[in-house]
């Protein structure tokens, strides 16, 4: 067992902090919602750090921790299987195969994504990022601009088709230069 | 039929969706790939928008690391189990956050014991959003402003010139380069004019501003409206109503971000308030609206070179040994209020109690009949503005001394009997040195 010092500490908070995005990114691919996604992030860190002593560093931490928060998902979703408003197990692992092909990206997305979000007006810039503010209800800040919660809704949902057409267009151009 | 596919993929991801909705979009997403993807693309954005929006896509969260005393990781670490989720990620010391934005680069160049583990120390990163859960820390900003922060505290860096404190109390240093360096809190925009200030924004209606060298201008949040402009030496509250008020007294150490304006002094602090007329009541502090000097109560604090006033330079030095270590009071030196002013303390324990009278000026009257010569002496460093740091003038001030038994108010009267004709002899016009010991 390596011994539990400051430069072990430093070195799995590195890996970790390189990982992190990707990693939650899997979980929320796999579970229904933020909640659950950000509580299943925090249990993968335990045991994450738990099992640190047994992980090779000549391994693909990104691997094996997307192995553990992989085992993580399931379990939750194994307390909710009888809820029907819940993919099955067959599609998530599905999901998280595919996403696995494709983590490598989501760094890469989330910076092309922060230059789209700079390009959105100003004000659907700030009501995306209020709408997504922990603790913001939909109803309340519905009421707040004077709309009903179905016609905030769609508009949101406008603004995040915008951004996700802005990262492809982003990222085609940069594939073609 | 034609499915919005997006839309159900949205509203699956909100819970939104029905049972046959779910049903639909699943056998969908498993006959289809390129459906998948985008589903995987919504997921995607989801987690980005979320650390976008919490401005914490490089969240520190910095505490007294359990791991650093810690000899064996499991035992250690099962015990933070059945914690919140939120509190295990402090259990990390440094976690982060998304990564999308870049974040303002810090170095962390001390910290106080509370924060062990010395990984914290030199250690330089991109951050957006501080979260100090305990103990205390400096942080260089790239703009060479110093930050002194004491948890709880939080704060968003959204540049290298300008912070957000959200909640709890900040000391800036900003040095010769930071001159415009802004400090927002919950009620007040501080606008730095090159000096040391500190922001107090723990108490979530208001937000305390003390000037301890230098200038700044203090804005209403969300105006161009100047409250104030504040001057060493000088403090200012404003609430939620955008009321200003004066804050009259300080306590605390000198040390990093070690006063507080909200608090008392530490229960062992011999004086636990000071006052003085023009702050007696709110009629009193209506006839003096522009008044915002600070009494700055310091337990220990007087010892050589200990700062003689809360809004000028001057040192005391020759402390006669028995004084050395006693609970100092900073008066403010400005002159216009020398000759009417009453000073009320409260005093919380049995002391002995001293006053510091310049010996070139007639002993005020007050002085003669409640205190007694002890004939001993403290040399006030006089240090005026345009010598840049150097003494002036060695000044002997005569020590008073008076046994207060009963705790209580105890006031003191002006450092001068009547207005000064002529203001020159009475130059340079400063206020009395208070100190109190414990008695035995």
């Amino acid at each position: 067992m390596p011994p539990l010092d400051n430069q072990h500490h430093d070195q799995f908070l590195r890996l970790f902090a390189e990982h992190e995005a990707a990693l939650h990114t899997l979980l929320r691919s796999m579970l229904p919602s933020r909640e659950d996604a950000k509580e299943a992030l925090q249990e993968t860190i335990i045991v994450l750090w738990q099992k640190f002593d047994e992980f090779d560093p000549a391994r693909d931490f990104r691997a094996w921790a997307s192995g553990i928060a992989r085992n993580k998902a399931l379990a939750v979703l194994r307390d909710r299987k009888r809820d029907r408003h819940v993919f099955d197990e067959a599609l998530v692992n599905r999901l998280a195969d595919r996403a696995a092909l494709q983590e490598q990206c989501v760094i890469t997305r989330r910076e092309v994504l922060e230059g789209c979000l700079q390009k959105l007006p100003a004000t659907q810039r700030e009501l995306v990022l209020s709408a997504y503010t922990k603790g913001t209800r939909m109803d309340d800040l519905a009421a707040r601009r004077g709309q009903t919660p179905m016609s905030l809704y769609k508009l949101l949902h406008r603004i995040r088709i915008a951004l996700l057409d802005c990262v492809e267009r982003s990222l085609a151009t940069e594939e073609a230069r | 039929m034609n499915t919005d596919w997006n839309d159900l993929i949205q509203r699956y991801i909100d819970g939104q969706t029905s049972q046959i909705e779910t049903r639909r979009l699943q056998a969908a997403l498993k006959a289809d790939d390129a459906l998948a993807d985008l589903y995987l693309r919504h997921t995607e954005l989801d987690v980005a928008l979320e650390a976008e929006a919490a401005s914490a896509e490089v969240t520190r969260e910095l505490l007294s690391a359990p791991m650093a005393s810690a000899t064996s990781r499991g035992g250690h670490w099962l015990s933070w189990r059945p914690l919140t989720a939120a509190a295990a990620i402090v259990v990390f010391g440094l976690l982060v956050f998304g990564s999308s934005r870049r974040g303002v680069k810090v170095e962390v160049v001390q910290t106080s014991g509370a924060i062990s583990g010395d990984w914290v120390l030199g250690h330089k990163a991109r951050l957006n959003h501080v979260t100090l859960v305990r103990g205390s820390m400096r942080m260089r900003l790239t703009s060479g402003v110093m930050l002194d922060v004491t948890a709880p505290v939080e704060m968003q860096l959204l540049d290298g010139m300008h912070v957000r404190v959200l909640s709890g109390r900040v000391t800036a240093d900003v040095g010769k380069n930071g001159k415009g360096f802004v400090i927002e809190t919950p009620q007040a925009r501080v606008v730095d004019l090159g000096t040391r200030f500190g922001v107090d924004a723990s108490d979530a209606a208001q937000t305390s501003v003390l000037v301890f060298q230098g200038q700044v201008e203090v804005y209403e949040k969300g105006s161009e409206q100047r409250v104030a402009l504040l001057n060493t030496g000088e403090g200012l509250r404003l609430d939620n109503n955008r009321r200003a008020s004066r804050i009259v007294s300080v306590s605390g150490t000198d040390g990093p971000n070690g006063w507080t304006a909200n608090a008392p002094p530490a229960s062992s602090a011999l004086i636990s308030a000071v006052y003085d007329s023009m702050a007696a009541n709110d009629e009193a502090a209506k006839k003096w609206p522009s008044l915002r000097n600070f009494y700055r109560i310091v337990p220990g604090g007087l010892c050589d070179g200990a700062l003689a006033f809360s809004d000028v330079a001057d040192e005391w030095s020759n402390v006669p040994a028995h004084l050395a270590g006693a609970d100092q009071v900073r008066t403010f030196a400005v002159d216009g209020f020398n000759w009417f002013m009453k000073l009320t303390l409260n005093i919380s324990r049995p002391v002995e109690l001293f006053v510091f009278v310049d010996q070139r000026n007639p002993v005020p009257e007050w002085v003669r009949t409640d205190f007694t010569d002890s004939g001993e002496t403290i040399t006030l460093n006089f240090k005026p503005p345009q010598w840049q740091g150097r003494v002036a003038q060695r000044l002997p001030y005569s020590v008073w001394k008076r046994i207060v038994r009963t705790p209580g108010e105890v006031t003191l009267g002006a450092p001068y009997a009547n207005p000064p004709a002529d203001k020159k002899s009475f130059n340079p016009n400063r206020m009395f040195g208070v100190a109190a010991k414990a008695l035995p």
